[in-house]
Order: structure tokens, then C-alpha cells, then sequence
């Protein structure tokens, strides 16, 4: 080793002294300590880190960073749906409807599936504790991933979705099928977009232009295109989930 | 130890003022610092059953913020990429008793001037927090990789301060000496 490849490889020697025992630094440190030269490079290099590292330190972080860091700790993991006084009364809906399906004709059990995949997913979306499975990638990305696992990728996203850029995805399994999740964020809300094949939900009787709703305390919309059915949810209200799509 | 077991109140004692610094030194401004502050603990939280290693929470928190925010930079674009110009030449002279007399603001802003390539492991090294191979991991490049960009990301660093500090409109920064001629070829 060098003079040249030992402040190649010392560069990267933090300054509060944590990389002493790196095997990876004995060698050039050695040499520093047979190298005058080297070794008063070496002090300089390791002074002007530290005064950057201090500098660098002492950038001010928001005062109420770690209050809301610590306060996270209780939106991050809702009170389960089912505690909720809104999903008490959209779970007690699912069930009745589900037992007034169960003795109708088929067309009432193809509805009773419509509310329950409303509610599914409504479920699914309230699950912070294991939302998505995927981030961090483009459109093309998330449609890769999403045919990986089995995922309708062929999805037409309306334009103010489609200009949001997906977030996160996943996919959900309900009753057999695989149903497509995205997630998109706008400022501090988030709103999931369920996509499934139209024939999978032939109850659902809506056309392209989007039909509002409300479940508990979010806003739902449903639609249909090119043989897919879409249905997003959002904790919002209607006015604002209709601003987005 | 899973992520239940993982204190969380500890972990944003430890960590949270670095990892916003972090932050902010990918964002460019403190309101997206915060986000992605957030959301890396907000991850830790909801995710964080990933963590089976205690003692990785901090690399864990780094690395989550940093994909967060190519996630969010690839959809957004909220967090515009100034290139600079490519600094070739002499390693300037800087000594820490000047970088002392500094104002902080100078050397973040600094900072900021660099491309990402080079600001991201410059100031993960800076914040001393992770090694050059954890630093590596958290990039997902060789470790040569790191200690090139870190050797050049220092250097240009330097060049940024010096040159502003022969600008005799800039404010506050404190003068420096004329730069000697070339010592050393750029790495």
C-alpha cells in the first residue's frame, strides 16, 4: 500500500474514531504511523471531518419533530376496524345483507358479493399494520410486480390518480381472486384503489362514471372500464375523493 | 428481536435528529425532511417486523428513509436535482479553525450544491452514525464505490466553500486564502 491508496482508504475513517477496530483501516493506519507525511495529512483530514461533522450536527431539527414522532405511535396503529363505531355499523350491514342474500335469487347473492368485496377491501384498506408489500418503484414497476403475484396490471387510472403517481401496491386475495391494491398519497391522505376483473363482480352495477359512497368514516367510489372494475376508498370525505379521481 | 420488542421512544430519542438531517440533505427543505422523517418511523412501526436484529434499527431507519425517498422522487419529482458542475483540479485549502469560524448554514448549504451522488454518503459519513460499508449497504454500491465518492464528494465540498468565499457578494463567509497550486490529482 501507497501513500496515495492509504488516504484513499482513510477518507472513509469517521472522525469519532468508530471505524478504529474496521480491519479494513489497520493497514493504512499503520503506514500513517510510519509516515510523517502521511501521518499529518491524516491528523488534518480527520480535524477538517470533525468541524464538518459538527457543523453538520448542529443544524436545527423542527422543535415539534419528536413530539409528533413520538404521537405517530397512536394513528400508526388504528384502533381496530371492527372497534370502530363506523365499522360497527357497515360490519352489522355486511352480515344483514349477507343474510338476506344467502335465501334470494342469484342475482341478490351476486349483490351480497358486492358488499362483501366493499367491505373486504374496506378492511384491507384500514390495515396500516401491513398495507402494502411494495414500494419505491415507477408505474412499470409496480405492473411487473404486480403480474409477478398474480395481480391485474392492465389498470386505467383516472387522470388526477394517474398524476399522483402510485405509491405503494399489493395484492389481495378475496374469495379466490386476486384483486390489485394501489395506494396513492395526496398531502397527508391516502386513498387505495382496488382494481378486479369485471366478471369477478358481475353484481356491480356501476358504469364509467364514478358512483360515491360512504363507508364508516371514508368515502368510496366505484366505476367500471375495459372489463375492470375499480373501487377506491379513502379517509376523506366525498367532496375530496371526487376532486382526486 | 422483532419490532414489537424494538423501543421505539428510544429509537426517535437516538435517531431522529440525524436521520431529519438526513433528510433534509436529500430534500433540500425541512417540510419534506420531516415527511420522510415520519414516514421512515411511521415504517418502523408498521413494518418494522422485518427488524429481527435489534441492534440494526438504525441502518434500518436510514435505509427506509432513503428508499422512501427514491420512491418519492421517482413519482413526485417533488425534490428538484441541480447537477454541478464537475469540480476538477486542485484540492483546496480549507482548516478547520476556519470551518469553525462558519456559519453552519454556509456548510449545509454547501452541501447542497453537490450532486447526490456525492452529498448522500458525504453526509451519512458526516453524521458519523453508519460505517463507509454500512453507508454501501444503505446505497446499494461497493464499498470502492463509497470511499471514491466520499474522497471526491470532500473534495468538491471544499472547492464549493472556497470558491464562495473569493465571491465578495456573498455574505457571511469568511475569507480564505489564495489556493496554492495543484497538489494532488483528483481521485
Amino acid at each position: 500500500m501507497n501513500r496515495e491508496e492509504a488516504q484513499f482508504i482513510l477518507s472513509a475513517f469517521r472522525p469519532n474514531g468508530a471505524d478504529e477496530a474496521d480491519p479494513q483501516f489497520q493497514d493504512a493506519l499503520a503506514l500513517a504511523k510510519s509516515d510523517p507525511e502521511l501521518a499529518r495529512w491524516f491528523a488534518a483530514e480527520q480535524a477538517l471531518d470533525r468541524a464538518f461533522a459538527v457543523k453538520l450536527a448542529g443544524r436545527a431539527v423542527p422543535s415539534g419533530l419528536h413530539a409528533q414522532l413520538l404521537a405517530a405511535r397512536f394513528v400508526a396503529r388504528p384502533v381496530a376496524w371492527w372497534r370502530r363505531p363506523g365499522w360497527l355499523a357497515a360490519a352489522a350491514s355486511v352480515v344483514l345483507l349477507g343474510m338476506v342474500a344467502g335465501g334470494w335469487l342469484r342475482q341478490r347473492a351476486q349483490e351480497a358479493a358486492v358488499v362483501d368485496f366493499r367491505g373486504a377491501m374496506a378492511v384491507v384498506a384500514a390495515d396500516m399494520e401491513d398495507h402494502a408489500d411494495a414500494w419505491g418503484m415507477d408505474t412499470a414497476g409496480y405492473k411487473r410486480w404486480l403480474l409477478k403475484h398474480g395481480g391485474t396490471a392492465d389498470f386505467s387510472l383516472p387522470a388526477g390518480l394517474a398524476g399522483k403517481g402510485i405509491m405503494a401496491c399489493k395484492v389481495v386475495e378475496w374469495r379466490g381472486e386476486k384483486v390489485t391494491m394501489l395506494c396513492f398519497k395526496s398531502g397527508g391522505e391516502h386513498l387505495d384503489l382496488f382494481v378486479v376483473n369485471a366478471e369477478t363482480l358481475p353484481g356491480f352495477k356501476v358504469g364509467d362514471t364514478p358512483v360515491f359512497d360512504v363507508a364508516g368514516d371514508m368515502a368510496t367510489a366505484a366505476w367500471r372500464r375495459e372489463g375492470k372494475v375499480y373501487f377506491a376508498i379513502g379517509g376523506m370525505d366525498v367532496a375530496r375523493l371526487r376532486t382526486l379521481l | 428481536m422483532a419490532v414489537e420488542e424494538v423501543d421505539y421512544e428510544q429509537a426517535v430519542a437516538l435517531y431522529h435528529e440525524d436521520l431529519h438531517r438526513f433528510a433534509h440533505s436529500l430534500a433540500r427543505n425541512s417540510a419534506d425532511a420531516s415527511d420522510l422523517t415520519q414516514e421512515a418511523y411511521c415504517r418502523l412501526l408498521t413494518k418494522g417486523q422485518q427488524l429481527h436484529d435489534r441492534t440494526k434499527v438504525k441502518s434500518w431507519l436510514f435505509t427506509t428513509l432513503y428508499r422512501v425517498f427514491l420512491g418519492w422522487k421517482r413519482h413526485e419529482r417533488r425534490f428538484p436535482h441541480a447537477e454541478l458542475s464537475t469540480v476538477e483540479g486542485e484540492l483546496p485549502v480549507l482548516t478547520p479553525d476556519l470551518v469553525d469560524k462558519m456559519d453552519g448554514g454556509i456548510v449545509t448549504d454547501a452541501l447542497q450544491e453537490l450532486d447526490e451522488h456525492h452529498r448522500t454518503p458525504l453526509v451519512l459519513f458526516y453524521l458519523q452514525n453508519l460505517s463507509y460499508r454500512e453507508i454501501a449497504e444503505l446505497l446499494d454500491v461497493p464499498v470502492g464505490t463509497v470511499m471514491s465518492r466520499l474522497s471526491r464528494a470532500k473534495m468538491i465540498l471544499r472547492a464549493v466553500i472556497t470558491n464562495r468565499g473569493a465571491q465578495p457578494e456573498v455574505g457571511n463567509v469568511i475569507p480564505l486564502p489564495q489556493q496554492p497550486r495543484p497538489r494532488s490529482k483528483v481521485l
